[in-house]
């Protein structure tokens, strides 16, 4: 008989590569990152006949690496993030890369002073391209606040919108 | 000024692919894993404590004595409420604002009148700043690692301030152990998008000199949460400017010691309420986002105020459960809302006279 639920082992495998580097962008420490992920594949694994059966089982997954980054306990046992400038490795068009290099890496210092819950709504929104309302579902709150969340990031980040960033439902 | 689609360019750099995947897959999948086994090892310890707690306390706790305990106001439950953000020289035209307060923290802006916020302030107790090095012209992290930072390292102690020439950002620690960050956007927006001239490198230090923190002042809350069921405690509060003239303050309460919201309760001005119920009591609508399966949601009678009680009622990804609470408890919390009435100060967003309407 055909099982309905795929391996759990299968799955790990094939997501591991993706959640990784969302875990990457999301807590900006790459150990700290690893050791989240390797918690949730556990905590999955253990419920697997359910999560496995879930519609977007690796979008539960996500929500999951998200919780436990904004959690309280993992933020009391935290200190800030240690992303080293020169991990990064700046892409530009050419035009005056020097410019570039040193507004991408401001850009990059002040993401590191944002709040968990308001990085990771400009993860979720910016790097992973998901909607508010599975934003919200991430951070389990409402979309206004998910609204909230990227638009006070943003004039942290001093950051530009190319799209509405607030456009609250009564408005 | 960066745009949106840098501030993408920058997350996809973040990216790493230094992992050991296959090693994290094996130790993630293999039921022998030291962390599978002190979890396993723990459930059952856990789970026995429980019982005999909840043993311990069914001889205390009756329905009544949890019905007749009393108020908690938010600003006395669990909240970051001795050190609190106060600025000395707040520059003309501006104003100040709290952003909101948690357990470990306070943000407080300083803004325009078209809501721009053009000073960040930020106190906490936990992360130590971002360090700039001067000899270098690099920034890097002041403090590696996550255990055992001494709060009364001879290079944070007393209040030498210093700063960030990289992210326009100032940030010292207090010998008392707190962080303080104050930043200054080059380039401040409202939330309408219109730009806001910056404050100049000397103004920014000027605040700075000026901010401190103010043990006497209350926690700035417009609301008091009247009730909460047994378990719950709030363990944060924000107040939002969304657009000129309007603002959200959002209460997150957690059951126990819970990391997933478990409660949110949102008081908006000038904002309808998600379940549309114009001057209606107190009702249970459903709530057309996706976010969760129900919300709670009232008009206040002025019409231009609403408060909304989002709960979870299943499971936020794996740390924890919802609160399936019934509606009734639901409608008790909502109706235990008051806006805060000991406090006189000015800056308190809603004045305190205005009422509920049931």
């Amino acid at each position: 008989m055909e099982q309905l639920t795929p391996p759990f082992e299968r799955f790990a495998a094939q997501i591991l590569p993706r959640l990784m580097r969302f875990a990457d962008v999301l807590t900006g420490q790459h150990q700290l990152a690893e050791d989240i992920v390797q918690d949730v594949l556990i905590r999955t694994q253990q419920r697997w006949e359910r999560i496995g059966s879930l519609d977007a089982p690796e979008a539960y997954l996500r929500r999951m690496i998200v919780n436990d980054f904004v959690s309280w306990r993992r933020r009391l046992a935290r200190a800030t993030p240690t992303v080293v400038l020169e991990d990064l490795d700046v892409v530009t068009d050419g035009a005056d890369f020097a410019t570039d290099h040193a507004q991408r890496d401001e850009l990059a210092a002040r993401l590191r002073t944002l709040p968990p819950k308001q990085r990771a709504a400009i993860v979720l929104r910016f790097y992973v391209g998901v909607p508010d309302s599975e934003i919200a579902a991430a951070l389990g709150c409402s979309e206004g606040t998910v609204r909230s969340h990227i638009s006070r990031a943003l004039t942290t980040l001093r950051v530009v919108a190319a799209e509405p960033t607030f456009s609250h439902r009564s408005l | 000024m960066p745009t949106t689609e840098d501030l993408r360019i920058v997350l996809r750099e973040l990216e790493c692919d230094r992992h050991d995947l296959a090693a994290i897959l094996a130790a993630s999948t293999k039921a022998s894993h030291p962390r599978l086994r002190r979890r396993q090892r723990a459930i059952p310890a856990v789970a026995a404590a429980v019982v005999v707690l909840l043993v311990g306390s069914l001889a205390y706790v009756s329905r009544d004595h949890i019905d007749s305990r009393p108020a908690a106001p938010v600003g006395d439950v669990n909240l970051l409420d001795r050190y609190l953000i106060k600025v000395g020289a707040v520059p003309p035209g501006l104003e100040f604002a709290d952003l909101g307060v948690t357990t470990t923290s306070q943000s407080a802006a300083l803004m325009n009148s078209d809501g721009a916020q053009l000073v960040e302030i930020q106190l906490d107790r936990i992360n130590p700043p971002v360090h700039y090095e001067p000899n270098t012209g690099a920034t890097s992290i002041s403090v590696a690692g996550e255990a055992g930072y001494d709060w009364t390292s001879p290079t944070y102690d007393g209040a030498a301030k210093h700063q960030d020439g990289t992210i326009e950002t100032i940030s010292w620690v207090t010998g008392a152990g707190i962080t303080f960050r104050v930043m200054g956007p080059s380039a401040p927006q409202g939330p309408d998008g219109r730009s806001a001239q910056p404050l100049t490198h000397a103004q920014l230090l000027a605040v700075a000199d000026s901010v401190s923190a103010d043990g006497n002042r209350p926690v700035r809350t417009p609301l008091d949460v009247g009730y909460l069921p047994s378990g719950y405690h709030v363990v944060g509060v924000s107040t939002t400017p969304t657009t000129p003239g309007q603002t959200e303050t959002i209460v997150d309460v957690v059951e126990g010691s819970g990391a997933n919201v478990a409660l949110q309760i949102m008081l908006g001005t000038d904002i309808t309420p998600a379940s549309t119920n114009d001057r209606q009591p107190i009702t249970a609508g459903a709530f057309t986002g996706s976010y969760s399966p129900s919300a709670v949601s009232t008009l206040l009678s002025d019409g231009q105020r609403s408060i909304e009680v989002y709960y979870n009622a299943g499971e936020l990804g794996g740390t924890g459960t919802g609160t399936n609470l019934p509606i009734d408890e639901i409608t008790r919390i909502v109706e235990g809302l008051r806006f805060a009435s000991s406090s006189t100060d000015s800056s308190t967003w809603f004045s305190a006279a205005d009422v509920l309407i049931h």
